[in-house]
């Protein structure tokens, strides 16, 4: 059996060479395609910043919850300590029921006192938010401006780009032109 | 003869001028479009910046308002705590327990 070496190797090279062929090909198709494509900017994605609403707030009704005690009721004695009219009095009697009203009234002035100190509270941590979004508005505003910028700076880029591409056009048109000019007038000759 | 020479001296000084010309505007817009693209990023960079502190201040606006729930709630509690003492204090016809209590309240006053 003769094998014939010269024949493998035409096959062979003939293999390399179309591997190698196609390779070349799609390496030029793809950066044929490379150098089409532009690419496209993509924005920073910003997060979602969202406040809720905040309800009124309502202390009124609240307060109508605390039972208001009646009008005392006392007895105005004189010094004997036998009723009397109240011009004639010397000193008032106050059953145990009616003093009750008293410490009503006290722990109602105490209710007070600390609904105000924790109101205070309330408004301090309102102010705080208050202040928060203050400075929230002011990095916006910052942040417009810093976007303002990058548009500006696109733009200009964009509008000097463009201006170039045409010098470049005009450059390139009368080059063209004067080269074909001076060939038809050589041709002429 | 010298036509011809003329010609090509023409189109080559031609070629000359619009290769020197292109050349330098392309540098000169190689440069401006560094300058461009690092202003562009730091730009980016500070809306970045900016963003990252919003975002702490929203963290901190949601935080003062589940202290305001919290502070509303309280005083609500005390309003109801307290309306429920009042009602017991009233009932009350014990004189040493009425002085006392009003001993206490007259010095939270």
């Amino acid at each position: 059996m003769i094998i014939n070496f010269y024949n493998i190797g035409s096959r062979v090279f003939h293999l390399l060479v179309s591997v190698f062929g196609f390779f070349l090909i799609v390496s030029i198709v793809f950066m044929f395609l490379h150098g089409c494509s532009v690419s496209k900017l993509t924005p920073i994605k910003t997060p979602e910043i969202k406040f809720n609403p905040t309800q009124n707030y309502d202390v009124k009704s609240l307060l109508s919850n605390i039972k208001k005690p009646e009008k005392m009721k006392v007895v105005f004695v004189n010094n004997n300590f036998r009723e009397v009219d109240p011009e004639a009095a010397t000193g008032v009697l106050i059953l145990p029921k009616e003093y009750a009203k008293v410490a009503a009234l006290l722990k109602i002035c105490n209710t007070y006192k600390e609904v105000i100190l924790e109101q205070e509270n309330l408004v301090n941590i309102h102010i705080d938010t208050i202040n928060s979004l203050k400075e929230f508005i002011k990095l916006e505003q910052s942040k417009s401006d810093t976007y303002k910028e990058l548009w500006v700076n696109s733009e200009n880029a964009y509008r000097q780009e463009k201006h170039d591409h045409k010098v470049d056009n005009i450059i390139n048109k009368a080059t063209t032109i004067s080269i074909g000019a001076i060939m038809a007038i050589l041709l002429i000759i | 003869m010298k036509t011809v020479l003329y010609g090509f001296l023409g189109c080559g000084s031609l070629a000359l001028v619009a290769y020197v010309w292109t050349m330098i505007s392309s540098g000169r817009s190689d440069t401006l479009n560094g300058i461009i693209s690092k202003l562009q990023n730091s730009l980016k960079k500070k809306v970045n910046t900016i963003e990252e502190k919003q975002g702490k201040l929203k963290v901190q606006i949601d935080n003062k308002e589940s202290l305001s729930k919290e502070s509303k709630k309280k005083i609500a509690d005390i309003i109801k705590k307290s309306s429920k003492d009042i009602q017991n204090v009233l009932k009350q016809d014990d004189l040493k327990k009425i002085q006392n209590e009003i001993d206490e309240e007259w010095s939270n006053i």
